[in-house]
């Protein structure tokens, strides 16, 4: 529906410069002079002029007024424009104001800050809010900020008695893409509630040509990108470690980790320098893992190198391997103690089935003596071998799950560190991730 | 993101199936290869590609 035209709308020369001033509301009360700025009454009979601006016309507001706009299908007419200035810690923040009308759905604003803009409109009802938190209707508000606004600049017309310096107390509460606004002045509350809008469509709704300017950090209701993909990416997170926690019990139920070969290798002090090889063993068919397990005695403060082969007895092929064990001992101020490192595994990850043989040919730090120190009979250095089939495989679970962690990681990661950003010019600034060491802080 | 995420993770998994069925492995502590076939009677003949202790 089109505005229509107020068919009694008074216009009248500027009390301060003279220009001729239109009115396009019925309900104008106080209207600033678009040549000079200067604030006009409009319900007086003579338009008393209520404030003079001595400066020059320094803001040319982005979007021009006395406009016909389309907002989200909605047509209005622009009729006034504010500068407002919060100071906090003695900077100024300004943002800017577009007040909208139409004769039937009433006044909207557009409020532009940082290059992010919201679509207001006043609240129907009043806000519940309790502490840091305000309920309109169904949504849940967290308080971003208070402070004390003050009109810094205003062209137009308006519904209310405008002022340059007249002051508030403002209290903005987010939910985006919502943000819900008090605005407390003498003996009054002001609610209103807006909706974040893309620039693009401020331009389109305008007509304007060009492109808006551009935006700077994460406007307070603006709706963050990672919020879509929140569930998505939960769900799929906990699916995925569902299946993988799940797959990997199931290979660890389905593997044999049978015992194919168990023998004592041993070295008299003479043999110290030989390679041995065991018994011939049946490795069962199939193609998956072989591990070997190790455990050395007769070592006494010594170590020994094994170099080690599972050997296929038909096809010669061999699987190398190395192990160091070792075994000391002594006694300090604190009593005898002992450091042993004698029981190793070798792992082979696919073996093909059919009959094998170990050859282990050890290397000593020192070497033992050509008669060993037990009874007769007894070798100085021994080795057990047990070689099993199809054993349990961790590795690969304990890969795959930092791989599944790192995309739902980094996705948590990119969207908190949105959010700080919209925080940081909050009143309630979340901590950073990281501490920079310079005391600074960032993402 | 999720689609990404979706794809990847198929890849993992698979991945994490065929470490388990087949055997990959990304550490692969032993190196496989023929020997002559009198290795078994005269042992001291191999020469393990492994060499040295401390």
């Amino acid at each position: 529906m089109r505005p229509q035209t107020a068919p009694q709308l008074k216009s009248f020369q500027c009390r301060s410069c003279g220009g001729s001033i239109q009115l396009r509301t019925p309900q104008a009360h106080h209207v600033a002079c678009p040549f000079c700025a200067s604030i006009v009454d409009a319900r007086h009979p003579e338009f008393l002029l209520i404030q003079q601006f001595q400066g020059k016309l320094a803001f040319k507001p982005l979007l021009p007024p006395g406009k016909r706009v389309k907002i989200r299908g909605e047509e209005y007419e622009s009729i006034g424009y504010l500068r407002r200035t919060v100071t906090i810690e003695g900077t100024n923040y300004t943002w800017e104001e577009y007040l909208l009308y139409h004769p039937h759905r009433g006044y909207r604003w557009l409020a532009q800050y940082g290059g992010h803009w919201n679509y207001i409109k006043a609240c129907t009802g009043v806000p519940k809010v309790r502490g840091d938190e305000a309920q309109y209707l169904d949504l849940r508000f967290k308080k971003f900020q208070s402070a004390e606004a003050r009109v810094t600049f205003a062209l137009g017309e308006f519904f209310w008695e405008v002022k340059r310096g007249e002051k508030a107390a403002v209290v903005d509460w987010v939910s985006p893409p919502y943000v819900l606004s008090s605005e407390k002045t003498e003996g009054e509350i002001a609610w209103s509630i807006g909706e974040y809008i893309r620039p693009e469509d401020v331009w389109k709704g305008f007509a304007l040509e060009g492109a808006p300017p551009g935006q700077v950090g994460v406007g307070p209701s603006q709706p963050s990108p990672y919020e879509a993909a929140r569930r998505p990416m939960r769900w799929t997170f906990w699916i995925l470690l569902v299946l993988l926690v799940v797959g990997q019990f199931v290979f660890v139920g389905a593997a044999k980790n049978g015992v194919v070969h168990t023998e004592r290798l041993a070295w008299t002090g003479a043999e110290a320098d030989r390679a041995k090889v065991s018994g011939i063993f049946e490795v069962p068919a199939g193609s998956s893992n072989v591990e070997i397990e190790l455990d050395a005695a007769g070592l006494s403060n010594n170590w020994a190198y094994l170099k080690l082969a599972l050997i296929h007895a038909e096809t010669h092929e061999a699987y190398d391997f190395a192990k160091e064990v070792s075994y000391y001992s002594g006694s300090d101020s604190d009593g005898p103690w002992t450091e042993s490192e004698l029981r190793k595994k070798a792992f082979a990850p696919s073996v093909p089935g059919g009959r094998y043989y170990l050859w282990i040919d050890p290397e000593f730090g020192v070497a033992p003596k050509p008669a060993g120190p037990g009874p007769p009979g007894t070798a100085p250095f021994t080795v057990s071998v047990a070689v099993y089939r199809d054993v349990p495989r961790w590795g690969p679970f304990f890969l795959a799950l930092p791989l599944l962690l790192f995309p739902y990681w980094f996705y948590l990661w990119r969207r908190r560190s949105f959010e700080y950003r919209r925080w940081i010019e909050s009143d309630y600034p979340m901590p950073p991730l990281v501490k920079m060491q310079s005391g600074d802080s960032d993402e | 993101m999720s689609k990404f995420y979706i794809g990847w993770a198929a890849l993992v998994l698979g991945l994490f199936c065929a470490m388990n069925l087949f055997g990959w492995t990304i550490t692969d502590e032993h190196e496989d290869h023929q020997i002559p076939k009198s290795i078994r009677d005269n042992p001291g003949a191999y020469r393990s590609h492994y060499t040295g202790g401390k």
